[in-house]
């Protein structure tokens, strides 16, 4: 039911009750997409109380301008590209109003944000999926460039494809593709320094 | 075949048609650098599954949220409507104006710019010649003077009767 309900028939249907002014139709695409919204502003805003204003300003900027969303079927990533610019305002304000010289996202070891890294581990590929994984990703994420991290998150952990990343990001597909595999590539790099081998 | 990131991804996602599956499965137990890569893969899949499990705060958070958005767009809402009836209320205006204007006009109650002009034109002639005078078009350079004549005119018009029909043939 969950996957029909996201099927892009299901989505073209909902996209045009919020039009007709059916308010009920808006809670559900908040209930459908709240969580996958809030997560993606988490990971390019870095902290909760920031996603969750900018939750609050996605939807209510989607509500404002669901007449011009020219693909129905599409409504994720239609909102997706919403809080991608509502971060990058965000964080525009954030970084206008930082003193200066102070650095965006403190830097941090594994250590220093509790994770514990075994002695025996061959690569990061055994010890990501161990229980630290989530601070590890997350904090190796967050070192990615703004942009990329934001690709790359539009990839892997909200299953967009190429095509509708570029539309999300203003990109060219090539583009998207090369991004992409740089975020990747500095990923694991991030990793494996994190677990103390080479890059 | 040529080793390519983005159809081992694809592969990697369940993505690739089955005959395409199997000659890409086939390829990746020969090549140490594709069967690599789709290890990292499948990892960097399965890890942000379970980062989103970890990373769930959505269940305290949802109703909040949803409540503020809600009456973050009734308040818009509010807004939006006497603006709308604002708009709607200038468009009637705008629309029965001219009939007003030209009702004006008739009674006498408001003057045309010309009748004004006709003042600075015809100063020290009869009123007569400048009543006539101001259903004819003139020069906007006049404009200013005209402004100067008010007194001159205003005595004109409470002094003369109204210029006969048809007398716009008299322009010069």
């Amino acid at each position: 039911l969950e996957v029909l309900g996201r099927s892009p028939a299901a989505e073209e249907s909902l996209a045009a009750r919020i039009r007709s002014g059916d308010h009920r139709a808006f809670r559900t695409l908040f209930d459908r997409h709240g969580l996958a919204i809030w997560r993606f502003l988490h990971d390019l805003m870095g902290d909760p109380t920031s996603a969750d204003e900018g939750v609050q300003e996605t939807f209510v900027r989607a509500f404002s301008t669901i007449d011009r969303l020219r693909d129905d079927g599409r409504l994720l990533g239609w909102l997706l590209g919403i809080a991608r610019n509502v971060a990058k305002e965000q964080l525009r304000v954030r970084r206008r109003d930082r003193p200066p010289g102070a650095s965006e996202i403190p830097p941090e070891s594994p250590e220093a944000i509790g994770v514990h890294v075994p002695e025996d581990a061959l690569g990061p590929e055994r010890w990501l999926l161990g229980r630290e994984a989530e601070s590890l990703l997350s904090r190796a994420l967050a070192e990615l460039a703004e942009d990329r991290r934001a690709a790359l998150l539009l990839r892997v952990d909200h299953g967009l494809g190429y095509d509708e990343i570029a539309r999300v990001m203003g990109w060219s597909v090539a583009k998207v593709k090369n991004e992409i595999h740089r975020a990747r590539t500095r990923l694991r790099e991030l990793l494996q320094s994190f677990h103390g081998g080479d890059p | 075949m040529i080793c390519s990131g983005e159809r081992l991804e694809a592969w990697v996602r369940g993505e690739l048609p089955a005959a395409a599956a199997a000659a890409l499965s086939q390829h990746v137990r020969s090549c140490e650098a594709c069967r690599r890569e789709s290890e990292w893969l499948r990892t960097e899949r399965r890890a942000f599954a379970a980062r989103r499990a970890v990373q769930d705060p959505w269940g305290s958070r949802a109703a909040p949220l949803r409540r503020s958005v809600e009456a973050r767009l009734e308040a818009e809402r509010s807004r939006i409507v006497p603006l709308r009836r604002r708009a709607r209320a200038a468009r009637v205006v705008r629309a029965v104006s001219p009939g007003v204007l030209a009702v004006l006009l008739a009674l006498g109650v408001v003057s045309k710019p010309g009748d004004r002009e006709a003042a600075s034109l015809f100063r020290g002639s009869s009123c007569v010649s400048i009543e006539v005078a101001g259903f004819c078009p003139l020069p906007p350079a006049l404009e200013q003077k005209v402004a100067l004549e008010e007194d001159h005119f205003g005595a004109c018009l409470m002094a003369t009767p109204r210029a006969p029909p048809g007398s716009s043939s008299l322009c010069f």
